[in-house]
């Protein structure tokens, strides 16, 4: 079953614009078991940015807040504004406990919900861990100002609403049947030297 | 204080509950729902069908000191229809009768079916690796 982290979840700021030069945004987020990663999903603003969303996932260390990889990238096609929209691609395998940050980039409009990740934010196996300042510093959600993308560094636990479509690998149920019956039970009745004869001669 | 029963009579009991699986032509099977049991096993089913897994036939092994043992070779195994946590299992012959119920736990919970985990899914493989059935001596 296809899980997200911020299901339908709508932002309190639907249709911000900072104007040029553009800004990336993104979210960390923490798989909690082995599964793929088959899309990107962003809600849009109410308005359409002015040139086509970008969007990326790239594998995150989070001993160096830095990128590791890059793990598919693309362009929002077609895209429907004021809703989520996502951007699917082959089945990216991860480990449970693995990092990624899903990143769009944006000309100008985005959206975005204030004090967000002041705490984790869990949702089934997908966690968005609090923004963290304090060294080594862990940022949730995050942006970078540019004209073209580039990692989001920044962060002030705000969510740009930057989410993933992820997987769990099924889990093989196995059991042990170990089934006792009821016992028997029963119930005699009887009386001892309780009958009397007689007998004429 | 219970009747006891000799190991005789134990095994002519657990071999003649184990023998209803077998008595339609065809392999009795193991019923995995959501929810708590019925309150016996002669009420219909209650909760969702999670699994359907199909027995081999003859489903168990004679009997021997009141227990008779699931035969799981070939594997007894089966994949999720729905998804939801298990709650109990029912023993069915090949017609669907009930020969009996019992609860489902995860490892340890001391259900008389436990598995690694209560949570199927649809497709997520099921499979119950030993078994046994034990008619106590008292």
């Amino acid at each position: 079953m296809a899980e997200t982290l911020f299901g339908a979840t709508v932002p309190t700021t639907t249709n911000a614009s900072d104007g040029a030069p553009g800004l990336t945004l993104g979210t960390r987020i923490v798989i909690a078991v082995a599964g793929t990663i088959t899309g990107v999903r962003w809600r849009f603003p109410d308005t359409l940015p002015a040139s086509p969303v970008q969007w990326f996932l790239v594998s995150y260390d989070p001993a160096t807040d830095a990128p590791i990889g890059s793990l598919a990238s693309g362009t929002f096609a077609a895209p429907t504004p004021g809703v989520y929209n996502t951007a699917s691609f082959a089945p990216v395998a991860v480990a449970a406990a693995a990092e990624v940050v899903a990143e769009i980039w944006t000309v100008d409009r985005y959206v975005a919900t204030g004090t967000f990740f002041t705490v984790d934010y869990v949702n089934g196996n997908l966690t968005g861990p609090a923004d963290d300042s304090v060294a080594p510093i862990h940022r949730n959600g995050r942006f970078r100002s540019g004209a073209v993308p580039a990692f989001p560094t920044q962060g002030n636990n705000s969510s740009y609403f930057v989410d993933i479509v992820f997987e769990a690998d099924a889990v093989a149920v196995t059991g042990v049947l170990a089934g006792t019956l009821p016992h028997l039970t029963g119930e005699f009745e009887g009386c001892a030297g309780c009958g009397t004869a007689s007998f004429d001669w | 204080m219970a009747i006891g029963i000799s190991i005789a009579s134990q095994n002519a009991a657990v071999t003649a509950i184990a023998g209803l699986v077998d008595a339609d032509v065809g392999p009795g099977t193991i019923t995995i729902r959501t929810g708590a049991a019925p309150a016996n096993a002669n009420l219909g089913p209650s909760g969702t069908l999670l699994a359907t897994l199909t027995l081999n036939d003859p489903a168990f092994g004679a009997a021997a000191s009141g227990v008779v043992t699931l035969d799981v070779t070939p594997a007894v195994t089966t994949t999720g229809v729905a998804a939801g946590t298990a709650g109990y299992f029912r023993l069915h012959d090949n017609s669907g009768d009930v020969v009996l119920q019992g609860s489902v736990t995860v490892t340890a919970g001391g259900g008389d079916l436990e598995l690694n985990t209560t949570t199927i899914a649809i497709g997520t493989t099921v499979e119950i690796t030993s078994g046994t059935l034990t008619m106590p001596a008292a």
